[in-house]
């Protein structure tokens, strides 16, 4: 039946909060001059109780629903800044240690790689995040830094480490869903970023937005990224399609990751511009995801 | 869903299973030319007795006043019952709303009931052999006589031409104004000796278009619509009137129905059962694409935002669907997947080419330079 897709209000006020917090924080700055230095304490994070709003009332949370989640999701990707607010929300939604413990909360993924039996810990490398060792049972966490540091997406601070956190089907399900929402925030950002970069750069006296090769790359872009987004709230709301659903939100996502930079020329190119900041993320998430979906097939 | 959205889809499930004739549901293929322009004239009378012509216009113009998300339901369920299309749909989604935007009082009159109760076809003259994506830039010319107009020209790409009692027509009538200041847009009479038609067979076999000739056919001064020289901007209302999401879904059960084929079938075994199975991923996001741009009925630019990319989502889908399909079909499958595959070759291209609609969706959603 045709449905309504929209968030309650929880969602729409937590999405628009953390979207405040990150461009107040970030205020204009390049992408790559905060990412090693985060430019937000996790204490503005806290006191508005933003980490807690995926828990329920009952337990001092803002009973979010997944499809909140989404856009709260969409909203901290955007920024791309280094700080484990999605994970927390996850861990204190499914995790009565998790509210207890207090702080930034996250967890490892083990990965799904044939020979592989390591697993991944985004944030495992950051000093002070709680890595759980299980979600929704008797948890335990193990204060970070841990692990091996994994550099690869400097925006996820990630730990390669020996052990994967437990945790139950639908709990892993909700957590491939918002790491597919986080990357859609980010193709989202990366859209905007390269129109910008179109209308800005001239060359043969013109705009390169005004060149139909440019232009129609462009029109993909937006239209894969509405797509990606589409994808993602479809698997929120749909848990038996949502495998599919989420890596295709992901793949997506790549794709208009790719198109940046080639919109972007010899700029896309470099580390200081940054796109690849935003890449390597997603590309991280595509890989956190898989892994999920093989830990809850197998 | 809200307790009247279910009594909306009962309502029109039931009249459904009623009304879609027996004929058309299960021998549509054998039906005469006669018979299947008979069934699809029939069926915009029974729409309007049925209560479900117009859904989205408003109830002081005939229609039944409701939203778009009732015209997208309509047409998925109608769709869904095997339901003909009628061959008034040109009147109803081009004809009403620019008459409702720009027509006069006496117009509107004269006109909207008769579409509404399916007793009028209308068709759309507005391509020519040198203006196709340019439409700015036709050069079918109404010259000014006593009463009314003189137009000679020819159109193309019409559909329903032959069936037509009038057409809306865009042609010049200054040669000395500037672009998009020297056209008028006309509701023209087709059941005159100045017309003459001829269809045009297309790669696949059949025949949905036709050429249309005018030898100084008369349109009269009171079947002009708005001002001389403000034809541009009543044709832009025309090719801007939301209909995205209603061909959208229309499509979409079209095309699930080609991908059920494929993956219950001609792909099994073939080692691409990967490719067919992101194929349906995509078909079903059509459909929640559409859903999620509903929720923004009331606010016409995020409602674009959201349906600018439909066309191109499905039409290019609908190829990959029959590339695939052509390629590993089981035998019994094979003249249906030919023949999809010939006829969707024309989906990247109507109602505004894929290369349009991204120019489209870069000058209009993204605001690039042109």
């Amino acid at each position: 039946m045709i449905k309504t897709l929209t968030e309650t209000e929880i969602g729409r006020i937590a999405a628009d909060a953390v979207t405040e917090l990150a461009q107040r924080a970030v205020n204009g700055a390049p992408i790559y001059s905060y990412i090693d230095t985060c430019p937000l304490a996790w204490n503005a994070l806290e006191e508005g109780g933003w980490d807690s709003i995926g828990a329920s009332e009952a337990d001092g949370g803002g009973d979010a629903t997944l499809r909140d989640l989404v856009e709260v999701g969409k909203a901290w990707g955007t920024a791309c800044i280094p700080l484990p607010l999605m994970e927390t929300i996850w861990a204190k939604r499914w995790s009565v240690a998790a509210r207890a413990v207090g702080g930034p909360v996250s967890l490892s993924v083990q990965r799904a790689r044939q020979g592989d039996q390591s697993s991944l810990a985004p944030f495992g490398s950051l000093a002070g995040v709680g890595i759980a060792r299980s979600i929704g049972g008797d948890d335990s966490f193990e204060r970070g830094p841990v692990g091996l540091a994994e550099p690869f997406a400097p925006s996820l601070c990630a730990s390669i480490l020996h052990y994967s956190t437990e945790m139950s089907g639908e709990a892993a399900y909700e957590l491939a869903v918002i790491w597919a929402a986080e990357a859609v925030g980010a193709a989202q950002t990366l859209v905007d970023l390269s129109v910008q970069y179109a209308k800005d750069r001239e060359q043969f006296g013109r705009p390169i937005g005004s060149f139909q090769a440019i232009k129609h790359r462009l029109a993909d872009m937006h239209s894969d990224a509405e797509y990606a987004e589409t994808s993602v709230i479809w698997a929120s709301m749909e848990r038996e399609q949502a495998e599919r659903a989420t890596l295709y939100a992901l793949d997506t996502s790549i794709r208009v990751a790719e198109s940046a930079i080639q919109v972007h020329g010899g700029m896309g190119l470099t580390w200081e511009v940054g796109l690849h900041f935003y890449l390597r993320a997603i590309l991280t998430q595509r890989e956190l995801v898989t892994g999920l979906w093989a830990g809850i097939r197998s | 869903m809200s307790g009247s959205q279910a009594t909306f889809v009962k309502d029109a499930q039931d009249w459904l299973a009623d009304a879609v004739p027996d004929r058309w549901r299960k021998e549509r293929g054998a039906l005469s030319e006669e018979e299947t322009v008979e069934i699809r004239m029939e069926w915009d009378r029974q729409l309007h007795r049925g209560g479900f012509a117009g859904l989205s216009i408003p109830s002081d113009f005939g229609g039944r006043g409701l939203g778009l998300r009732e015209e997208v339901i309509f047409h998925e369920l109608a769709a869904q019952a095997h339901a003909p299309e009628g061959l008034g749909r040109i009147g109803k989604i081009l004809t009403v709303p620019t008459l409702i935007a720009h027509g006069s009082e006496e117009q509107r009159a004269r006109f909207i009931p008769a579409i509404m109760e399916g007793s009028q076809i209308w068709c759309q003259g507005f391509s020519e052999p040198g203006a196709g994506s340019d439409l700015a830039s036709v050069s079918t010319f109404a010259r000014k006589v006593d009463g009314g107009y003189l137009v000679k020209g020819q159109k193309i790409w019409t559909s329903f031409a032959q069936y037509a009692d009038r057409s809306i027509l865009v042609a010049k009538t200054s040669m000395t104004e500037p672009r998009y200041k020297n056209l008028s847009y006309f509701l023209l009479d087709m059941k005159q000796p100045g017309i003459t038609f001829r269809t045009i067979k297309q790669l696949a076999g059949s025949s949905h278009f036709a050429e249309v000739f005018l030898d100084d056919a008369f349109v009269a001064d009171e079947d002009r619509v708005d001002v001389e020289g403000a034809g541009w901007k009543v044709a832009m209302t025309t090719l801007t009137a939301e209909r995205g999401g209603i061909e959208a879904i229309t499509r979409y059960v079209e095309i699930r129905g080609d991908v059920d084929i494929l993956t219950g079938c001609c792909i099994k075994g073939s080692g691409r059962e990967a490719d067919a199975a992101e194929l349906d991923t995509r078909i079903e996001l059509v459909r929640w694409q559409v859903m999620k741009a509903l929720d923004f009925e009331d606010n016409p630019e995020e409602l674009f935002k959201r349906t600018c990319m439909l066309k191109v989502m499905w039409s290019d889908l609908w190829q990959d669907v029959t590339s695939l399909a052509l390629t590993h079909t089981c035998a019994a499958h094979e003249a249906h997947w030919r023949n999809q595959y010939l006829e969707t070759r024309a989906a990247t291209i109507y109602s505004g080419s894929n290369e349009i609609q991204r120019n489209i969706i870069g000058d209009r959603v993204l605001r690039l330079p042109r």
